[in-house]
This record gives C-alpha cells, structure tokens and sequence, in this order.
C-alpha cells in the first residue's frame, strides 16, 4: 500500500520532470546556449587568462575558486564530523579485543608491491593535474585509497602510529588552510582575494601547490572516513 | 570592501584551525572560537554601515567580473548577517557550560570547529550571487548541522540527525538539480544574469520545472509544513544550544533561500509566480496552525519549542505568499525577530535543562521560585513569542495580518489570531506550571539560579524580544527597499 | 537520467532500510550529475585540455568542475551518513525503520 503510493508520486513526479528535461537544448549541439557564454569566454582566453592548460582546472581553481574552496571545507567539515559523532573514543563494549582476520599473504605481499607505484601514479595526477586530465582531488582520493589499502595490511594501529597525533590535525587542515594562504596571498599581489598572482609562472606555482593541499588534504579525508568506520564497526 | 568574503573565511579558517591547534586544550578552544566571532561581528559590523552609507557592496572574487568569475553580494539579504553574527556570539557564550558538560574533553574542539564552519558557511550562503555557490555553501551549514544534532548522545539524537540528513540531502539535491536545469538553459551561473537570459532561452516548462525544484528544496530548509517532519526531532534532541543555532538561524537559510528565488523568477519573469505565493499562503496557514496544535500536546519543552518554530515558519511562509509590500515587510521583520525570540528561549530551556536535568513541562513546577530569573526569560520569550502587542513576536504578525487585508484574503487574519492563541494557550501552561505550582520533583527544590554566562544571553535576549517591538518601525524601514525587489512590478 | 533520478527516490522514500535509503541517494546525485555532464558535452568534441594538440570544439569545462565539486560534497555526505547509521546501529540494534519506529512507541 505504502509503496503503492510512493510509486504513484515517483512515476507522477517523473513524468513532470521529463516534461522538463525535454525542453532543454538537446545534449551534444555545439550552439547551445552552454557553450556560448560563459564557456566560450574561458577557452578563448585559453591557458593565458586561465592560469592552466586544463581548464577544467582554470575554473576550479581560479574562475571559480571560491566553489572549491567551499568544496574543499564541505571535506574538511564531513571528517571533523564524522570524528565528531562517531563511536571511535568510547569504551569498547566486549572486555575481549575485536577478532581480527588474519590478511592473506599474497594480498600482503601484492599492495606491499604495488604500494610505490600507487603513490607515484597519485602524485603524478595531482602535480600534472593542471595540464592533463587529473587533478587534486582524484589524485588525492588515489593516495587516499592507497593509505586504506597498506591501514587494511598493516592494521590501523600501526599505522596511526606513523605520525603524531598533533600532526594529523595539520594536514588533515592543510587544504583549508593552504587555499585561505593563497587567498590571501592573492589579496596582497593583486587586490582581489582568490586571485592568482601574476607573473604566469607565480600563478602556475600556486595552482601546483594548491592542487598538491587538496590532494593531501582529500586522501588524509577519504582514508579518515574508513579508518574511523573501521574502528567503529569494532565498538 | 575585503570584509565580504572574510564574513566566510574568517570563521572557517578559525574552525579549520581550532581541532589542531586546541586539541588537548579545549578550554582555551572556546575562547578561540569567542574571538572568531566577535570578530566576524566587527565585520558584519562594519559592511553593515558601508551598507547604509552607500549602495549595495559587490565583490567579484578573483577579480572577475560576473558572470564570469563568482560574486559576492552584501545586499538586503545579505543584511541578515549581522543577526547571524550577534546572535552567534550569544550562543557561544551559552554553550561553554553545556559543551563541557555534555561532551567528551577530545571532543569539544571539534564541536566549536563544527559551529564555526557552520556560521561561515551561512554567511557564504546569505551573500551568494552565484546559483552553484549558494548550493556549495548550502552543503557547508547542512552537513555541520547534521553532525551537530548527532553531538548529542542516545539513539534519539542519531536516528534523528540521520533524518534531517537524508531529507537535507534530497533537498540540497533538488537545489543541485534546478541549478543544472538553469545552467543547461543560460550558461550561467550568475543569479543576475540568469534572470536576464532566461527568457531569451525559451523553455518555460524547464524553468518552472527549475522554480519547482527550487522552492521544493528550500521549503524543506524552511521546514515548512508537509516538509517539516525532519525538524522536532533533530531540534530537539540536539545539545540546546544547537538547538538554538538550528531553531534561531539554521532553519531561515530556507526563507533566504525562498527569497533569492523569488527575486530570480521576478526578474527573469519567465514564469508566472502567482500558483507559487498561493501554494506559500496555505501551506503557511496549515502550518501556522498544525504546529500550533501540535506545540500544545506536547510534553516537553524543547519539543513544544521545536513546534513552535514550525508555526513560526508557517507565518514567515504566508508573509511571503501574499506578496504586498506590507505582509513581505512583515515575513522579513519575522524572520528577524523570530531569530531573536527562539534563540532565547532554547538557550532558556538549554540552562533549565541543564541545572536541573528535567525537560518535561510538568516536572518544572515550582521552579520560578528556585530559578527566578530563568524561568523569568523564559517566561518574556514566550510572550513575545505569542505576539502580544509590543513584543518583537507582534510587528510581524500585525504586518502579515494588514498584508492580507490589502491582498483580499481576510481569512488569513484568522488563521494568524487563532494561531497566536493556541501559542498562548500552550505558553500559559507552561508558565503556571513554573510559577503556580508546588514542586513535584526533589531536583526542582535543590535547583539554583543559573551561572551568569548561561544568564546574561538568555535574559538579555528575553529582554530584546519583548522590547523588540518598540524597534519595529525602524526594522520595517530596513527591509523595505528588499521588500520592493521581492514584490517586483506588479505585471 | 529522470528514470534513474526516479528509480532513486523511490528507494529513498519505500525502502526500510537505512543504508539502502543512502544507496539510493547516491543513485539520485549520480542522475544530476549525469544530467549536469550532458549539458555539458558537445557532439564530435574533445576534452578541454589546451596545447595538448586536441581541436575545437571543446566540452564545456564548468560542466565538468560543476561535477567535481558535486562529487565531493556527495562523498562526504555519504561518509557522514555511514557513520550516523553505524551510531544507530549499535544504540539501537537495528537499522530498519520499522524496527526502530516499533520500539519507539
């Protein structure tokens, strides 16, 4: 009955909204309105005025920066949440330790392997990101994928044990605290906040150094979100 | 001029700040995120004049002008800051005691993070011009709020966060799903200059369809009526001064939200508005009073506070339905004042709670005399939460009222007197309950007054709601050159 | 892309449980991104990668950081969500609606 009703308000709801969608430009025609206005401003300005050959990268990190830096604080703010609200610091509920299964020895073998290039392939696409596809966050989430996988092998412990615990509060913050720096930076060379600086080649350093912090910044999220699930599952 | 944008950076950067540098520090935290705020108040301060001595302050961040960069804007709108700002500092205030009492010492700088990002990603919100950045920054307050209801323990809190955050989540989605409906028609992102090329593009079933999406989206931030489900839950379990950030602030993001839709669809003028203030109107009334009747059957303070806030919503909703100058002048002096009242009193019920560990209505008897002045604050925040005539509940709800004489529909004078009424009824219970009647609980007698720093926010905003309608005329003349650009050209 | 917006909120609003409710959240975002990305996409055009000796036209490049950013907002939501039902979880020992509405009365 109940899911009678919902499938009746879904197909109603999306009969109104192909009603909609219909009428938009259809996809793929080059003279739509997408790729004339403000689009077409970006490429013809191309690398120069953009501040990178990708321009996917030019809008994120310098037409539309600001947008980034809201993403990048909604990551930010995601992992204090999750630390925040998690079951990770409570007393662990069964007196014996939570059983661990021991990792098979060709999957420890393999990433142990494979770990190195992983890490190269991740910090390739994040400093190349303004040139190639790629970039700070898929980067990141790479690297971030590459610490779940050796947290999985070495066992999380252990692996908390890499840095200090006031440290990882830093770089957990880099990216926020990296992009208010450029902000800033930007302020003071040429007048407006999340402007890149001119030279070119300043402004070319600033968008390698801020995809370098969010990169960081979104693996140490991305392997924070796993890490703390993991240890709640065990609570 | 800078000052726009630092409203946004200077408190996240302080909340990015404070887990890493006052981790094992936590009491110095609240000093710390005290001093984000009072100096995000210096500048809301300060834009505020430049507002008033000038014209409406736009920066394009980046240097680029829009539509082609993002811009921010420190309009009407945007003005709504400056309650955010001040009202934020007397949270922060309150919530020290409740923060060490009820969290965990590893946990409280992440909390004082989480309310920082929060206030800055409302300030991005209210003084976004751009479609995608209103959507980003959104997300920033959203997601913080979920995590903040969760703060609180028990499984209330949890099953309730995870509400607010599945039905927040849909309706951010919604918002994200008009915002590439736009795009794919003007290829902009800019809010001006979609209203400017949104006609030329000639899909007036996808732009309604954009609207519909819109105000769907935002009318579950509002909480108004058959999209509130998510808010007594979530506001009242959560920590009480949370509550109040919710209550008082969190929940009128949705009517900004209305609001910048609103002057979009007026510019752009592409579809008709009128099926939109209707829909405003009755949603608001049966709110007005389905939350009203709902307050009064409640049992708990903070739940009938929670309700309450429902109602309120319904008013602001049929304010800006009637569109006439007087009844928008009116939403906006609410959405205003209600900020006021509702923060004040759930920080009231915050202490109450909190020295006394009851929150039931029928548990508190007989705590005027062991706790005078809160239960006083209390007692001045819900009259001025009725509307009776000279508190900051009442210029609100005599503009609506006037407001839909003008528009014809006098039917609604009803809904707001009976409405009002109902909130009288369930106020003067409790206020018998605190003041009339003998004790029933040993916790009651040995109760104390409150400490200062949970007194002075709560009586000093009790004070500001119940004197507040004396400043009416002047909130009034605020917001009208807002009310105009909400009403638009009569066509 | 709507019938994949549809199928999504349909689980949201009649599945019981939890985690299938954010499983079709994430089929939901997916839908809009979808969408956003073919607004974004020319017939016969190439990434918008300059000097990489690629020929006009190229994609719109707001369509895709649109997307990215969407991404991750969708992440983190996510993330949160997953944490939230693991509270639920182990507070109250089940996460099917249902079950948790039943034991509220």
């Amino acid at each position: 009955m109940r899911s009678g009703l919902a499938l009746l308000v879904v197909v109603l709801l999306a009969g109104l909204m192909m009603a909609g969608v219909s009428q938009l430009p259809p996809p793929g025609a080059p003279d739509s309105a997408v790729h004339g206005h403000v689009a077409a401003t970006y490429i013809d300005g191309g690398a120069e005025a953009g501040g990178a050959p990708n321009l996917v990268t030019a809008v994120l990190l310098n037409y539309r920066a600001f947008d980034t830096y809201g993403e990048v604080v909604v990551i930010f703010a995601a992992l204090i949440a999750v630390l925040a609200v998690g079951l990770a610091g409570r007393p662990i509920r069964s007196p014996r330790q939570a059983p661990t299964v021991p990792v098979s020895p060709v999957v420890d073998q393999v990433v142990r392997l494979l770990a190195p290039f992983i890490a190269l392939f991740a910090l390739f696409m994040i400093l190349e990101g303004h040139v190639l596809p790629g970039g700070g966050f898929q980067g990141g989430v790479v690297l971030g994928t590459l610490i779940i996988l050796l947290g999985l092998v070495l066992s999380p412990r252990r692996l908390r044990h890499l840095l200090p615990h006031k440290a990882v509060f830093w770089i957990r913050s880099a990216a926020v605290l990296t992009f208010a720096c450029t902000a800033l930076t930007g302020l003071a060379l040429t007048g407006w906040l999340f402007a890149l600086p001119e030279p070119h080649w300043l402004g070319e350093s600033v968008i390698v150094g801020l995809e370098l912090a969010i990169g960081i910044g979104s693996a140490f999220a991305v392997a924070g979100f796993f890490l703390s699930l993991e240890a709640d599952r065990h609570r | 001029m800078h000052l726009l944008p630092l409203t946004a950076l200077l408190p996240i950067t302080a909340g990015a700040l404070a887990p890493a540098l006052f981790y094992r520090r936590p009491d110095a935290c609240w000093w710390w995120a005290l001093a984000a705020m009072l100096a995000n108040l210096i500048a809301v301060s300060i834009l505020w004049f430049e507002l008033h001595t000038g014209t409406t302050i736009r920066y394009p961040l980046g240097g680029w002008p829009a539509p082609y960069g993002i811009e921010l804007v420190f309009d009407g709108v945007a003005a709504l800051m400056l309650v955010l700002a001040a009202l934020s500092v007397a949270i922060m205030i309150a919530s020290r005691r409740y923060i060490n009492a009820t969290i965990p010492k590893g946990r409280r700088s992440l909390a004082y993070a989480l309310v920082l990002i929060n206030l800055g990603g409302m300030n991005g919100f209210v003084a976004a011009a751009d479609l995608f950045n209103l959507f980003v920054f959104m997300e920033i307050f959203s997601i913080t709020a979920y995590a903040l209801v969760a703060l609180a323990r028990g499984p209330v809190a949890a099953l309730a966060a995870l509400k607010y955050l599945l039905v927040g989540a849909v309706s951010s989605l919604l918002v994200l799903l008009a915002v590439a409906l736009l795009y794919a028609q003007t290829g902009s992102l800019n809010m001006a200059d979609i209203a400017a090329r949104l006609a030329a593009a000639d899909a007036p079933g996808a732009s309604a369809l954009a609207l519909g999406c819109l105000v769907v989206g935002f009318l579950v931030k509002a909480a108004i009526f058959p999209l509130h489900f998510w808010l007594p839950d979530a506001h009242a379990s959560a920590p009480s001064p949370v509550s109040a950030l919710l209550s008082g602030l969190v929940v009128k993001m949705g009517v900004v939200g209305l609001v910048r839709t609103r002057i979009l669809f007026v510019e752009a003028d592409v579809v008709p508005v009128v099926l939109l203030d209707q829909l405003l109107v009755w949603l608001g009334a049966i709110a007005v009073l389905a939350g009203a009747v709902l307050a009064l059957v409640q049992r708990e303070l903070k739940l009938m506070l929670a309700y309450s806030t429902v109602a309120n919503m319904g008013y602001i909703a049929v304010g800006l339905g009637l569109a006439t100058s007087a009844a928008v002048g009116g939403a906006l002096a609410h959405t205003v004042y209600h900020a006021v009242i509702k923060t004040g009193l759930f920080l009231t019920a915050g202490s109450i709670l909190l020295c006394t560990g009851l929150s039931r209505v029928d548990d508190l008897r007989g705590l005027g005399q062991r706790m005078p002045l809160t239960c006083g604050a209390l007692v001045l925040g819900l009259l001025a939460a009725t509307g009776i005539p000279t508190t900051a509940g009442f210029v609100g709800k005599w503009q609506i009222a006037v407001g839909a004489l003008e528009a014809g529909q006098p039917w609604v004078v009803g809904v707001i007197l009976a409405g009002s009424l109902l909130t009288l009824s369930w106020a003067i219970r409790v206020i018998n309950s605190l003041f009339f009647r003998p004790p029933a609980r040993a916790r009651v007698i040995i109760a104390d007054e409150a400490p200062a720093s949970l007194l002075i926010p709560s009586v000093v905003l009790a004070l500001l709601a119940i004197a507040g309608g004396l400043g009416g005329a002047v909130l009034l003349e605020l917001v009208e050159p807002l009310t105009t650009r909400i009403v638009g050209q009569p066509s | 892309m709507v019938i994949l917006f549809a199928v999504g909120l349909y689980i949201v609003l009649t599945k019981q449980n939890l985690l299938k409710k954010i499983i079709g959240l994430n089929i939901m975002e997916t839908a809009v991104f979808g969408l956003i990305v073919t607004s974004g996409m020319v017939t016969g055009g190439s990434p918008p990668l300059l000097g990489q000796g690629l020929e006009p036209p190229y994609a719109s490049p707001i369509a895709h950081a649109l997307v990215l950013t969407g991404i991750v907002v969708a992440l983190s939501v996510t993330a949160l969500a997953l944490v939230l039902i693991l509270r639920v979880q182990s507070e109250c020992g089940s996460i099917e609606l249902d079950d948790l509405l039943e034991r509220e009365e």
